[in-house]
């Protein structure tokens, strides 16, 4: 479980409160809301980036007490963009993922292989990294912070800031699978910021709204994303429909 | 991506390093016989063989080219190494140990020493006063980088670029004031020598650059992970900043010993780690140990040029560098430009 309880964060003149908040083992939580809400401050929180007041515990202790090793093996951060100015390969990039692992050099070199079958970017393992486009170096670091993560002794939690921003269709369905099914059948707990309501209504367990820096609601995307929510939160008047398979979609 | 297996870079570079040994060795203003030179030092080194060397000739080498090759190489091997950790902690290929001031400060402190202290006493004043400047201008630059969220890389270079330019005031200002004689070397020891190799110096690098490359050994994994950012080597488990403030510590400490040793010789530390990127890639794991060898291969190559090109007379060893090592500079700011 990774919670915030009684959470304050001052920037400026931007002002994040959260009174209560959790993600599950298992739950993949997409966090909305327009720009400046404060989804990037909630999530660099919880990823012990920000000074705060309040809590912020991981399976039930306080995120700083954590042995730093320890806490990098059960809490993956992935960026919005990352810049290198070295000219490494695909593959080394994810092998930095293995810096807080104790793993030989041949696991190493299955597991890399793994994670990048995984998010799709084996056929990039040679290839220089400051020469990939943006969707290919999100796969990428993508790859490298889920080996960062297979030593988990608990379920590990996974923090992705908008991990399909630069991605075409097929990736970010592809992705949003692939995610969906860590949190289901490896027990990943995953909070992910999108811009996509409807790959949110699609996918995700659960979501928050942030508005102004507070959450304004809480729940599974099919309670919170009706058009009134929709129409308070983005200005933006949006038509429901249900399509084939059941699911909901905002157009 | 094409890469050179760290096995074949390590044994050609260790190759050329032992040619260039011998070449370091036999070359000089008094023409010695080449075989004779060599085992001479063989006999010396291993108690084989019998040279028809002249005492006099013997201590030609034995008490001039073996001490400067020797420190040539520790000197070349040391840069290198700094230059390499120093461009992993700013995330920059293009850093180098005098971007934080650490090379002006040492300079300030050691043209101090030769200015204030007698001649007599100045083998010891001039390396003392060069560390303590170059320590003491890295700490002042690294305080003043450092906010509440770590060290920012802009402010520290800035801070850099501020303090080289008072210790280049602070330098003019002394060589003003200076008498002859004094400006003279003040002059020459800003060039860069290797000539003056006394046991001293040598005794200290020889046990300072074992100690800080098996330190920055240790380091090389986590500045492999520094290089994706400090938020994310944070994430990967790294304290981001205890590692900076070591690794800024100890790139003053050696190049301060490398200023105090040999005087200012530049570009090392950014032409070798730059070359053998290009070679074998960025892992600091293996980038770490081949600098040191491509750094005393380089030095030793340059010191050779310096004492051949003007033989009889020698050129200082800084002008060879820098005449290398600054055109270098500006191709890879061209290359550069358009990511800066």
């Amino acid at each position: 479980m990774l919670e915030l309880s009684e959470v304050q964060v001052q920037q400026g003149r931007f002002n994040l409160t959260v009174g209560q908040w959790q993600c599950r083992p298992g739950e993949l939580h997409v966090l909305l809301g327009c720009n400046g809400a404060g989804k990037s401050t909630l999530l660099r929180c919880l990823a012990a980036e920000l000074p705060h007041s309040g809590l912020v515990r991981l399976h039930g202790h306080p995120l700083r007490q954590w042995d730093a090793l320890r806490r990098a093996r059960h809490l993956g951060v992935l960026p919005q963009s990352s810049h290198l100015s070295f000219g490494f390969s695909a593959a080394e990039v994810v092998a930095l993922g293995a810096t807080p692992l104790r793993m030989g050099r041949q696991a190493l070199q299955g597991a890399i292989t793994a994670v990048m079958e995984q998010t799709d970017c084996a056929t990039l393992a040679e290839q220089a990294y400051p020469s990939l486009s943006g969707g290919e170096r999100q796969r990428v670091q993508l790859a490298r912070v889920l080996l960062q993560l297979r030593q988990a002794e608990q379920p590990p939690f996974l923090l992705l800031d908008e991990p399909t921003s630069a991605q075409d269709l097929q990736q970010q369905h592809q992705l949003l699978g692939m995610i969906r099914a860590l949190a289901e059948k490896h027990g990943y707990g995953v909070i992910a910021i999108l811009h996509d309501l409807n790959n949110t209504l699609r996918y995700a367990h659960s979501c928050s709204v942030l508005h102004q820096g507070r959450v304004a609601c809480h729940g599974t995307p099919r309670q919170v994303l009706t058009p009134e929510t929709v129409a308070r939160h983005w200005q933006y008047q949006a038509q429901c429909l249900t399509n084939d398979d059941g699911l909901r979609v905002l157009v | 991506m094409l890469r050179l297996p760290l096995t074949t870079s390590i044994l050609a570079l260790a190759a050329m390093l032992a040619l260039a040994v011998i070449a370091s060795v036999v070359t000089g203003a008094m023409q010695l016989p080449f075989r004779d030179s060599l085992l001479f030092i063989s006999q010396r080194l291993f108690g084989l063989g019998a040279s028809g060397l002249a005492p006099h000739e013997e201590a030609v080498i034995w008490e001039l080219r073996l001490p400067r090759t020797l420190l040539a190489m520790l000197v070349g091997a040391q840069l290198a190494q700094c230059g390499a950790v120093m461009q992993g902690v700013f995330r920059n290929p293009l850093a180098d140990p005098g971007i934080i001031g650490v090379s002006a400060g040492a300079a300030v402190g050691a043209v101090l020493a030769i200015f204030f202290s007698p001649t007599e006493i100045s083998v010891w004043t001039v390396p003392l006063g060069a560390f303590a400047g170059g320590l003491g201008c890295s700490l002042l630059v690294y305080g003043l980088a450092r906010g509440q969220l770590g060290t920012s890389v802009l402010v520290l270079l800035l801070a850099g670029i501020a303090i080289s330019a008072l210790a280049g005031s602070l330098i003019g200002l002394i060589s003003y004031l200076s008498d002859d004689a004094r400006l003279r070397d003040v002059t020459l020891w800003q060039m860069g020598s290797l000539a003056a190799a006394d046991s001293w110096r040598l005794a200290l690098l020889m046990v300072a650059a074992p100690l800080l490359a098996m330190r920055f050994q240790q380091r090389s994994s986590a500045l492999n992970a520094l290089l994706l950012g400090e938020a994310e080597a944070r994430h990967l488990g790294i304290d981001v900043e205890a590692l900076k403030r070591e690794l800024i510590l100890l790139v003053a400490l050696g190049v301060g010993l490398c200023v105090a040793a040999a005087g200012a010789i530049g570009f090392i530390g950014l032409v070798v780690p730059h070359l053998i990127r290009t070679l074998t890639g960025p892992d600091h794991r293996s980038l770490l140990p081949l600098s040191a060898l491509g750094g005393a291969l380089l030095l030793l190559l340059a010191d050779l040029l310096s004492r051949v090109l003007v033989a009889p007379a020698e050129l200082p060893v800084g002008i060879v560098t820098a005449l290398l090592g600054a055109p270098f500079f500006i191709m890879l700011l061209w290359q550069f430009k358009e990511r800066i």
